[in-house]
């Protein structure tokens, strides 16, 4: 019986590294889930203790499932955000999602590093279709879908965080054919 | 380029040690349905069965150990867990065990938490370890007492008042 070692591939963009979690990230992630004001649409604020098992759960999920959250740098490697492919136990589908940290927004990151995780999800994964599961509410999220291209599907009610709103992202035909 | 990181696996007598995989799920989630999880963090529903699997790997990548599912060879079945446990709330790492009600009464736990407590010694700096054991865990205590751990304590984990059992250091054993 062998050994299980886990690779998660390594993304680059003009301006950032999409890369595996390592233990030196904790920090900012529990700064993030620390600030409700950051953190409420993304199932936040959580505690310290909390945050840790989160982050655990985020390792974990890319062993149990091959995709997941990478840790968004930029090529300076300063720590902006984390973005990736989220599919918990109950989610209605794995989802495309995107976290800023304080600090880095309104230069164009979150939707740089979102539209290569969903390059990735389409060309290497395999995916035929994905979207993102949004608050309520949350206007800078949804601003930033639209910017993707994607569109409101339908109103769920999410195992964890309640009432959700899916948007709906374009598929792969029309991500290559630049219709996005 | 890549990030990476590595559960090792570890073979006894009877069992492996290795890394928990999704397959493990249904079996997990059987278990922490269970009374008997009670006193070992349970009771979970199959959400809180995958948060604790998928916590089970990030555990082994921020910390670089972790507890190990055991597969008995024999059967090839799943029967529970073993190793190093440092979640957020524990005073120090801690070597934990469980065993499934189907697989009990054959040595399987004393043999993994052997091996577990031996590799930990050896390769991860963890030696003279303890285990948090529940009061009403009289088996768990008797196990501990097998693996010539000593009661320590009272203590605390979590909001849950339990005892602190010390183990030998591995050196030590004859």
């Amino acid at each position: 019986m062998t050994s299980l070692t886990l690779d998660i591939p390594v993304l680059k963009t003009d301006r950032l590294i999409l890369r595996g979690p390592e233990a030196r990230d904790f920090e900012n992630v529990a700064t993030f889930f620390a600030d409700a004001d950051r953190s409420w649409g993304f199932g936040g604020p959580l505690s310290r203790n909390d945050a840790w098992r989160w982050f655990a759960s985020l390792i974990g999920h890319w062993a149990l499932h091959g995709f997941g959250f990478w840790m968004v740098d930029t090529h300076e490697g300063a720590p902006v955000g984390f973005v990736g492919i989220w599919g918990p136990e109950g989610w209605p589908e794995p989802e495309l999602g995107w976290v800023m940290y304080a600090g880095t927004e309104g230069q164009g990151y979150a939707r740089e590093a979102a539209e290569e995780a969903r390059k990735f999800a389409y060309e290497v994964l395999g995916f035929d279709t994905l979207s993102s599961n949004i608050f309520p509410g949350n206007a800078r999220s949804v601003a930033l879908a639209e910017r993707m291209g994607a569109h409101y599907e339908r109103s769920y009610e999410n195992v964890s965080h309640g009432t959700e709103h899916v948007y709906r992202h374009p598929g792969p035909d029309a991500i290559a054919g630049g219709a996005a | 380029m890549t990030t990476t990181f590595s559960i090792p696996s570890v073979e006894t007598d009877r069992l492996f040690l290795r890394a928990p995989h999704a397959d493990d799920l249904p079996r997990m989630t059987a278990f922490f349905e269970t009374e008997r999880s009670h006193m070992v963090g349970g009771p979970k529903d199959e959400i809180g069965s995958w948060d604790s699997l998928v916590r089970r790997l990030g555990h082994w990548a921020l910390r670089g150990y972790g507890l190990w599912h055991l597969t008995e060879k024999a059967s090839g079945d799943f029967v529970g867990w073993a190793g190093m446990i440092y979640g957020p709330g524990w005073h120090e790492p801690e070597l934990g065990w469980t065993v499934m009600a189907d697989a009990e009464g054959k040595g399987l736990a004393h043999e993994a938490a052997l091996a577990a407590r031996k590799y930990a010694a050896q390769h991860q700096g963890l030696n003279g370890v303890m285990s948090y054991i529940a009061h009403a865990n009289d088996r768990s205590r008797a196990l501990a007492t097998r693996l010539g751990a000593t009661f320590e304590r009272d203590g605390e984990l979590l909001g849950k008042s339990c005892q602190i059992w010390r183990h030998p250091r591995v050196e030590e054993l004859a």
